[in-house]
């Protein structure tokens, strides 16, 4: 699960409002298999959000914590090698990805998970993974 | 190909293959002690019977929970975020 899931789930005047919120539902309702995120992503999210002029920081760090809470989502913490893997592996799509995304891919790795809901084409030259853009 | 073998409780093996199964739908023990598997089982048990119903899960409260006052795309402000221009 990238940010633009979580945003677009969050801000009703999101342009992927009404398509990330089918991705978030499939994962409440069952139909798609637990979530997997990661702290760069929430970090990311709550940032955004809190930016957005009429959003509310508030309301942009309840999406963190709803996130966080969810038992049907696990969030991965960053550790030391992912971070360096990511780190080293950032290079290598010129830009196109920024760190938290290599993050995912390195973290998607790791458990053997290659489909991702995201926007975002730079998913795109990942080798061995699977953008969705719906459920 | 390697291989490890793992000597665990019984216990232990058990709700970490169930954890698995659960997360991945199939079952692959790679290079993992006895102490690796009890931080990942505590990491992750909560999958295990620890669903609550979906209309109490806290992702139903996520949809719509604010809104920009103008129209906003997060791909764009992705970008800008990126270059600090947000």
């Amino acid at each position: 699960m990238d940010t633009t899931e979580w945003v677009g789930d969050a801000d009703r005047n999101d342009d992927f409002h009404d398509v990330a919120h089918g991705v978030i539902e499939s994962i409440r309702l069952g139909s798609s298999p637990v979530g997997l995120t990661t702290d760069f992503v929430v970090d990311e999210t709550v940032t955004l959000l809190g930016k957005r002029k009429g959003f509310g920081v508030g309301a942009a760090a309840e999406v963190g914590k709803l996130i966080v809470a969810s038992p049907r989502v696990v969030t991965f913490f960053v550790d030391d090698s992912v971070l360096k893997e990511s780190i080293a592996a950032y290079p290598r799509y010129g830009g196109r990805l920024s760190l938290t995304d290599v993050v995912s891919t390195v973290v998607m790795k790791r458990y053997s998970v290659n489909q991702v809901f995201s926007r975002d084409s730079g998913f795109d030259l990942v080798s061995g993974i699977r953008r969705l853009t719906k459920p | 190909m390697a291989q490890v073998k793992i000597i665990a409780s019984n216990e232990t093996i058990e709700r970490f293959k169930r954890i698995v199964l659960a997360k991945h739908g199939k079952l692959e023990l790679s290079v993992e002690g006895e102490e690796a598997l009890r931080l990942y089982i505590k990491k992750y048990e909560g999958l295990l019977g620890g669903l609550c119903p979906s209309d109490k899960d806290p992702l139903a409260k996520i949809c719509g929970i604010g809104r920009s006052s103008g129209r906003r795309n997060v791909l764009g402000d992705l970008e800008k975020l990126e270059a600090g221009r947000l």
